[in-house]
């Protein structure tokens, strides 16, 4: 395989043009650094503040920020989703269960560690997610939404049936954790950097996607699936395999809870409330944008933290009036707030479809 | 075996017809103003914790009590109007904002009256039982599904030869025509949302002293309206008739079969696969009727 490095006379732009025997494959960049600048900064003070927190023994915020990077993971991988499903989905918190329980299962019986877990997690989500994808293709429009949001349910229900599983209230208690650190502030560091990679990576492939022409398909399929198919665009399998992979991803945010709390309560996460946290965080992030998603989980998460701490009593009700203002009053979420103040069109904007 | 065929052939008919009850408001929503109503079961637990208030807080007699909390649920449905006419032309966010309504309530609900508390409602109409055969059921579940039965039909009738039903099935087939008729769709939207809940709060008032009564009842009852509405065919009549049926039938083959904890994932596993051949449900939602 020759990799052949080309800088193109198109400005800001790096070229990869990567030979496979005859056939060429070619991979663009934007380095313009200009548009680099501000997540680059970004970036930089979320990956360094965790090192700040810890010199001044704010670990109670670590922790809210290690569970703003689990939200992150499922909302990031849900922007995908909606996007290149064209529909709203209600069930991300069902494929959270299965890996968590697929995670939590397999190191009890069969005493797998957490990179195997991990990768059974990922592998058993995505199958569960291809043998369900049916539902994306022949339910239409709100029934896909109503669908899914019966999921999560169906499995609560199964948790409890088969208890002797999967441990209904109780859990699955006596997970592995990720890392053996005796420390247990050390241990909140790794945890935080661990969970920022995942995000990372999931930002960086969801980028990727929606920058490549896979992305502007699924942007011609959220305008509209009619005139999508009319260009010859075959959105049965670009719903399909969306909604497998980005199972998959999911599932790896519930095999991070596990191995986090050494324990998955599934029914913890297939609640309602955990659902809201996700749905929030995505749209008041803004929906379907990406970068806006890490904002709103981190935005969600700390007011959820800020209500507990300030008002114990009532802090669910005071969180969830708190959203609903903030849904009524922002329609285009936090990072629609950034796009109009700094308004730069580098991807074409990808919208969720409201024909349904 | 006959004994639990027979079983399943009487529990199948009383799930049907309490499922019919639960969803009739939902899909008269949903065919009415085409919208998903996600906070429609919070209605089911305001009703009860209502009736309680009146009854037990503010020492009403029970039977005032019972229709104070009906009416005041209506009212607040009708309240909800001006939410869902706000993201009426943007689905998703009225999905979300109507699960945080739900939600919201619910915790509200909870924070007043625990589940220490307490509530309950003497609505038992009999304390009799039926026998059939060997089988063995509390009167008061031939009454719900009476009751559910006639609602039902009472509806059925108000949409079809009524003045009003007219206008709701005119705004309901064609909305742009029907302003250009000169109907005030607002209020038609508004009524619909009130008169939807008054037959699930009176069913759900029935059904209470024969369920679990806590502030986040709501949710599995909304669970099971959801999936009737859903197979139905969201906003029409006779689908949500036949669903309810299909659903009750299937609920009680699996519950007495397998186990009841499997009922929803079995009617879900249904609900997938009749979608598969008639993907908009078993009846079409062109109208409500």
């Amino acid at each position: 395989m020759v990799i052949r490095f080309k800088r193109k006379e198109r400005r800001g732009r790096l070229i990869f043009e990567v030979y496979v025997g005859r056939s060429l494959r070619r991979f663009e960049w934007t380095v313009e650094p200009r548009y680099w600048r501000n997540p680059t900064i970004a970036t930089l003070i979320w990956l360094l503040l965790p090192l700040v927190l810890w010199f001044f023994g704010l670990y109670s915020i670590l922790t809210t920020m290690i569970f703003a990077n689990i939200i992150a993971m499922i909302t990031v991988a849900y922007s995908l989703r909606v996007i290149g499903t064209g529909r709203l989905d209600f069930g991300p918190t069902f494929f959270v269960a299965v890996g968590g329980y697929v995670a939590a299962l397999l190191s009890k019986w069969y005493g797998l560690n957490p990179v195997e877990t991990l990768f059974a997690a990922f592998v058993l989500g995505t199958l569960v997610g291809l043998l369900l994808s049916p539902i994306v293709v022949i339910s239409r429009g709100v029934y896909y939404t109503l669908i899914t949001f019966i999921l999560p349910f169906v499995l609560y229900e199964i948790t409890y049936w088969r208890s002797d599983i999967f441990g209904a209230e109780t859990g699955i208690p006596g997970v592995p954790p990720l890392i053996s650190v005796a420390n247990p502030v050390q241990a909140e560091l790794i945890y935080f950097y661990i969970s920022a990679l995942i995000v990372i990576i999931y930002i960086f492939i969801v980028d990727k996607v929606l920058r490549s022409k896979y992305g502007l398909m699924m942007g011609v399929l959220n305008e509209d699936e009619d005139i999508a198919n009319m260009y010859g665009i075959n959105t049965n399998l670009i719903k399909v395999i969306v909604f497998s992979l980005t199972s998959g991803m999911i599932s790896v945010a519930g095999w991070f809870l596990a191995h986090y709390y050494m324990s998955f309560t599934g029914v913890l996460y297939l609640s309602p409330e955990f659902l809201t946290l996700i749905l929030t965080a995505a749209v008041l992030g803004g929906k379907g944008a990406v970068y806006g998603a890490v904002i709103g989980s981190y935005f969600v998460a700390g007011v959820r933290e800020f209500t507990r701490i300030a008002i114990p009593e009532y802090s669910v009700i005071a969180f969830l009036v708190l959203v609903l203002g903030l849904l009524l009053t922002l329609p285009e979420g936090l990072w629609g707030l950034y796009r109009r103040r700094r308004y730069r069109e580098y991807v074409p904007t990808i919208k969720v479809r409201r024909k349904t | 075996m006959l004994d639990i065929l027979l079983y399943a052939l009487i529990w199948g008919f009383i799930f049907g017809s309490i499922y019919l009850g639960l969803a009739l408001g939902f899909s008269i929503i949903a065919g009415v103003l085409r919208v998903f109503h996600m906070g429609y079961g919070l209605f089911f637990t305001l009703t009860v914790y209502l009736s309680w208030t009146f009854w037990k807080v503010l020492n009403l007699n029970l039977w005032v009590a019972l229709i104070l909390a009906v009416i005041f649920s209506a009212l607040s449905s009708i309240g909800l109007y001006p939410l869902i006419k706000k993201f009426l032309e943007m689905e998703d966010y009225l999905l979300i904002s109507l699960v945080l309504v739900f939600l919201t309530t619910e915790e509200v609900i909870n924070k007043i009256y625990p589940v220490e508390t307490g509530v309950y409602l003497p609505t038992l109409l009999s304390q009799n039982v039926v026998y059939i055969g060997s089988i063995v059921i509390q009167m008061q579940y031939i009454f719900i599904s009476i009751v559910s039965i006639i609602l039902f039909a009472i509806y059925v009738l108000f949409l079809k030869f009524s003045k009003i039903g007219l206008v709701i099935r005119a705004v309901s087939q064609d909305l742009n025509t029907s302003r250009l008729f000169g109907i005030n769709v607002n209020l038609v939207f508004a009524f619909s949302l009130g008169l939807a809940i008054l037959a699930p709060s009176v069913v759900v008032l029935l059904y209470s002293p024969l369920t679990r009564i806590d502030p986040f009842m709501g949710f599995p009852l909304f669970i099971t309206a959801l999936q009737v509405a859903v197979l139905g065919g969201l906003g029409n009549l006779k689908g949500t008739f036949i669903a309810a049926y299909v659903i009750g039938y299937i609920h009680a083959v699996v519950g007495f079969l397998i186990d009841p904890r499997a009922m929803n994932l079995a009617s879900l596993i249904a609900i997938i696969i009749i979608l598969l051949f008639r993907p908009r449900g078993l009846a079409r939602a062109e109208s409500i009727w």
